[in-house]
C-alpha cells in the first residue's frame, strides 16, 4: 500500500508540474491589440444605412471589464461620440456600431474625411488605442468609365429646396450643366448623370449649391472619368454560302460597356480559311445602316469549306479613344469553287476549206470579272463528230477574251456545227458554254487518216473505264462489326465506383454547389 | 462565365490528348479564349503536342491551388508559339495529382477548392472555356474533374472494352448529373462514312448518351507522332475539318 501511494503521489506531482508548464506556455501577458475597421470606407452623403464601425480587441484579459469612447470628427470639425462597455468573454472580443445611428449627434451630411478615434477608459485609460477614417463624397464612386452613370446624393438641404448642380472639367461646364433640381421633402438631393462616350477623360468637379442653404462644408468633390470598352453583339454574314470571287459582306454592331451603341470608328475582322490562313479585313462604321461593315472578295485560289469571321481582339477603336473587345463572337460561312460563265462566238455561213476561223470566248467569274488564268479549250464538232476537235484558247488581255482558231479541213461536213468551250483552273473553278452555227463548207475533199484516230480514242476510253472499275472494286472492301455490350455488367461496374466513399463525397459536394448557386 | 469541358475515356490511348489539343486550338481559332489543363499525370501528353520542354514549366496549377502563385504565373500563353492570331490559348500543366493534393488540404472540400482555382484562372484570363485532359480510368482525380466540369466529353474507340467502359463512364456522369457527349475516335478506315455514323449513333442510343461526332483512324494523325497540333500542321486534311466541326458542336452546348 505504501509503495502504491508513493507512486500515486509522484504521478500527481508530474501532472501538476506539466499543468504548470502548459499554463506557463500560454502568453497571458501579451500586449493587448486593437483594430478599428469601417465598412464601407467610402460612402455618399446620407444618414442611412451608414457605416459599420468594428473594434476588435485581441490579447485581452478574460473576465476583465473594458470600456471605450468612440469619437468621430466630421469635416466641419463637429464631434459626435458613442461609448461601449463589455466584460471580455475571452482573450479576444469585438463589437460593432453604426455611424451615425449609434452616435450622439452623428450625421453624414458633409463631404470630406471623417476621423474616428477610439479611447479606452477601462481597465486602463488611454487617449487613443485605435483610429481610422471614413471618406464621404457626393458621387457613388470616385472613378468612372464613360457610358456609366454618375450617381449623386447630397443631404441636409431644406425640404423641396431648389439646388444647383455643377459639373466641370478643366474649368468648363460639362454638357447639360448647371442643372437645377429640387431636394425631396426630407432635404435629400438625388441626381444621376449618364456619361457619354465622347466626354473628355480626366478629372471632373461636382459642386452643389443650395438656393438658401449654406452648408458649413461646401458640397464639392472631384472624380475621374476614364475610357470605356466595347463588346460585339454578333457578326452577320450576308450570304451563308459564297462562291470564290464573290465578296463576303460582314456587319456587326458594338455596344459600350456601360450600354449604348458604338456609332463611330473602325475595327479589324479576322477572316479565317479552313486551313487557318487569316486575312485581316478592315471594317468601318456606316451611319446609314448603324452597323460596322466590311467586305472581303474571296480569291479564286482560296480554300473551299467552312470559313470563320470574327472581330480581332482590341481592334475596334471609336472616334473618342474607346476600344475593345476582349473577345468576339464568330460567324461561319461556306466557300465553294467558282462556277464560271462562258459566252462564245463562232462564225456562221460559208467557210472555205483551209481557212482559219476564230473562236472568241468571254469567260467571267461569279462576281462578273473576267476569268484570266487557267486552261480554256474549245471543242469544235461538225455534224457526226460528237467528241469534237480540240482547240486551245489563249487569253487576250487587251480584249479580255479567250481566243483560238480552227482550221477547216477537207473532211469537215456542212451542217450544224456545235462548239463547246470548257474553262478550268488548278483550284477547281470551272464552267463551260456552247453554241451552234449553220456552216456550209465550200469544196469537199476525200477522207483519210482520221479513222485511226477514232480507233485510238475509243480504245483509250475503254482502257480508262477498266481502270476506274478496278479502283472501285478495291474500295468496296466491306467492314463488319459485332459488338456486344451487356448493360447489366456496365451498371454493376458503375455501382462499384458509386459505392466508393470519395464518389459519395464528390456527389454531395456537387449538390451543395448547386444549392449554393440556386439560392 | 467560363465553361469547363473535361475530356475523359475509360481506357488509355483513345486520343484524349489529341482531341483536347485540337479542339482547344480550333475553339481559339474561332475567337474563343481557351485554357487547357493537363491532368494526366501518369502519361502527360499535351506538353509534347504543344512543344513545351519541362524546363519551361516554372509553376503549375497545383501552386495556384495552394495560393502560392497567381494564375498568370502557372500558365503558358500559346498564341505566339502556335502562330494563332484569333482567340487566345493558354496551357496549364499540373505537377502532382491534384485530387490527392486537395484531399490532404481539405477533405470534403476538394470540389470547391478546385472549382475556385478554375474560376480564378477563368477570371484572370477572361476565358470562355477551360478544357481538361485526364488520365484514363475512374479514380479520385478523374472523379474530381468529372465533378468540376460543365460538360464531359467521353472518348471511345470501336472496341469491346472501350465501349463497355464508356457505358460505365456514362452511367457515372448521369449520377453526377453532368451532361456527357460521346466522341468515337479511330473509326476503322474501311468503314464507309454513312455506316460509321450509323454505328456511332447506335452506340449513343444504346447508352442513351449524346453523340458529339466521330473521327476516322488517320495515318496522317498517327504519323504526326503527337508532336504538334494536327489541325495546324495539316489544316487541309479531312480530319482537320472534322475537328473543326466538333469544335462548333462544343460551342453549341450551353
Ligand atoms: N484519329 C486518329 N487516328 C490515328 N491515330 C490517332 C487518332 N487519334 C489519336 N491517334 C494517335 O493515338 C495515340 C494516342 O493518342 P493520345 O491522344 O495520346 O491518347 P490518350 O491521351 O487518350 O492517351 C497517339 O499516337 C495519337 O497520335
Ligand atoms: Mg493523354
Amino acid at each position: 500500500m505504501g509503495i502504491l501511494s508513493r507512486k500515486t503521489k509522484t504521478l500527481i506531482l508530474v501532472l501538476v508540474a506539466s499543468l504548470f508548464l502548459a499554463v506557463g506556455l500560454v502568453p497571458v501577458h501579451a500586449a493587448t491589440q486593437y483594430a478599428l475597421s469601417l465598412n464601407p470606407g467610402r460612402t455618399q452623403e446620407q444618414s442611412s444605412p451608414g457605416v459599420t464601425v468594428t473594434l476588435t480587441v485581441t490579447g485581452a484579459s478574460s473576465g476583465q471589464p473594458y470600456s471605450f469612447l468612440l469619437l468621430v470628427t466630421d469635416p466641419s470639425g463637429a464631434k459626435s461620440n458613442a461609448t461601449r462597455s463589455t466584460i471580455a468573454p475571452g482573450s479576444a472580443f469585438s463589437f460593432q456600431l453604426n455611424y451615425p445611428s449609434d452616435f450622439s449627434r452623428g450625421s453624414i451630411k458633409y463631404v470630406g474625411q471623417y476621423n474616428v478615434n477610439v479611447a479606452q477608459t477601462t481597465p486602463s485609460v488611454s487617449a487613443s488605442v485605435a483610429s481610422g477614417h471614413l471618406d464621404v463624397g457626393l458621387t457613388d464612386k470616385s472613378t468612372y468609365e464613360r457610358t456609366y452613370p454618375v450617381s449623386i446624393k447630397a443631404d441636409a438641404y431644406s425640404s423641396n429646396e431648389t439646388v444647383r448642380i455643377d459639373i466641370t472639367h478643366a474649368s468648363l461646364s460639362a454638357p447639360d450643366f448647371p442643372a437645377f433640381v429640387n431636394a425631396d421633402p426630407s432635404g435629400n438631393v438625388f441626381f444621376s448623370w449618364l456619361t457619354t462616350p465622347d466626354l473628355p477623360i480626366g478629372n471632373y468637379n461636382v459642386t452643389i449649391t443650395g438656393g438658401s442653404t449654406v452648408k458649413a462644408v461646401r458640397d464639392s468633390q472631384s472624380f475621374l472619368l476614364d475610357l470605356t470598352g466595347v463588346t460585339i453583339r454578333g457578326i452577320n454574314v450576308a450570304q451563308s454560302s459564297l462562291m470564290r470571287s464573290q465578296t463576303a459582306r460582314f456587319s456587326f454592331s458594338a455596344d459600350y460597356l456601360g450600354g449604348g451603341p458604338v456609332q463611330s470608328g473602325f475595327a479589324t475582322l479576322l477572316v479565317t480559311q479552313p486551313d487557318f490562313t487569316i486575312q485581316q479585313v478592315p471594317a468601318t462604321y456606316n451611319a446609314t445602316s448603324a452597323r460596322f461593315e466590311a467586305g472581303y472578295r474571296i480569291p479564286l485560289v482560296s480554300m473551299n469549306g467552312s470559313w470563320t469571321a470574327l472581330v480581332k481582339a482590341n481592334s475596334l477603336q471609336d472616334s473618342y479613344g474607346n476600344s475593345g473587345p476582349d473577345s468576339s463572337p464568330s460567324a461561319d460561312f461556306i466557300v465553294t469553287p467558282a462556277s464560271l460563265s462562258v459566252d462564245l462566238n463562232f462564225t456562221r455561213g460559208d467557210i472555205v476549206i483551209g481557212n482559219v476561223v476564230a473562236i472568241y470566248s468571254n469567260i467571267t467569274t461569279p462576281d462578273g470579272s473576267s476569268f484570266a488564268a487557267g486552261t480554256v479549250s474549245a471543242f469544235v464538232s461538225p455534224p457526226g463528230r460528237p467528241i469534237g476537235n480540240q482547240v486551245n484558247l489563249l487569253y487576250d488581255s487587251s480584249q479580255r477574251k479567250w481566243v483560238g482558231s480552227y482550221t477547216v479541213s477537207t473532211n469537215d461536213p456542212s451542217g450544224v456545227w456545235l462548239v463547246k468551250v470548257s474553262a478550268s483552273d488548278p483550284y477547281g473553278n470551272s464552267g463551260s458554254g456552247s453554241t451552234s452555227s449553220i456552216v456550209t463548207v465550200v469544196a469537199p475533199v476525200s477522207q483519210g487518216s482520221t479513222l485511226t484516230l477514232w480507233f485510238l480514242t475509243a480504245f483509250g476510253a475503254i482502257a480508262a473505264g477498266l481502270l476506274v472499275g478496278l479502283f472501285l472494286l478495291r474500295r468496296k472492301r466491306t467492314f463488319q462489326h459485332h459488338l456486344q455490350v451487356d448493360l447489366q455488367a456496365v451498371s454493376e461496374e458503375a455501382s462499384k465506383v458509386k459505392n466508393q466513399e470519395f464518389f459519395q463525397s464528390i456527389k454531395e459536394q456537387i449538390e451543395k454547389q448547386r444549392e449554393g448557386k440556386g439560392s | 462565365m467560363v465553361r469547363t469541358i473535361t475530356v475523359h475515356s475509360f481506357k488509355g490511348g483513345t486520343g484524349k490528348s489529341t482531341i483536347t489539343a485540337n479542339l482547344a486550338t480550333a475553339l481559339a481559332a474561332r475567337g474563343r479564349r481557351v485554357g487547357v489543363m493537363d491532368m494526366d499525370l501518369e502519361g502527360p501528353g499535351l506538353h509534347v503536342i504543344f512543344n513545351i520542354t519541362p524546363e519551361e514549366v516554372k509553376h503549375t496549377l497545383n501552386d495556384v491551388l495552394l495560393d502560392a502563385v497567381s494564375p498568370d504565373e502557372a500558365v503558358i500563353p500559346m498564341n505566339g508559339r502556335l502562330g494563332l492570331e484569333a482567340g487566345s490559348l493558354y496551357f496549364s500543366p499540373a505537377s502532382v495529382r491534384v485530387g490527392e493534393m486537395l484531399r490532404t488540404l481539405r477533405t470534403g472540400f476538394e470540389l470547391e477548392s478546385f472549382s475556385r482555382a478554375i474560376a480564378k484562372l477563368g477570371t484572370s484570363f477572361k476565358l470562355d472555356y477551360v478544357m481538361i485532359d485526364t488520365h484514363p480510368g475512374i479514380e479520385n482525380d478523374t472523379l474530381l474533374v468529372m465533378g468540376v466540369c460543365d460538360h464531359l466529353v467521353i472518348v471511345s474507340r470501336i472496341d469491346q472494352q472501350d465501349i463497355f467502359g464508356t457505358g460505365v463512364v456514362v452511367d457515372i456522369a448521369r449520377t453526377l448529373e453532368k451532361p456527357a457527349h460521346l466522341v468515337v475516335n479511330m473509326v476503322p478506315k474501311g468503314l464507309k462514312a454513312s455506316d460509321a455514323s450509323k454505328l456511332v449513333k447506335g452506340i449513343g442510343h444504346h447508352f442513351k448518351v449524346d453523340v458529339a461526332g466521330w473521327l476516322p483512324f488517320s495515318d496522317a494523325v498517327q504519323s504526326s507522332l503527337s508532336k504538334s497540333v494536327f489541325i495546324l500542321t495539316n489544316p487541309r486534311d479531312a480530319v482537320a475539318s472534322r475537328f473543326q466541326d466538333l469544335a462548333k458542336q462544343l460551342e453549341s452546348y450551353n
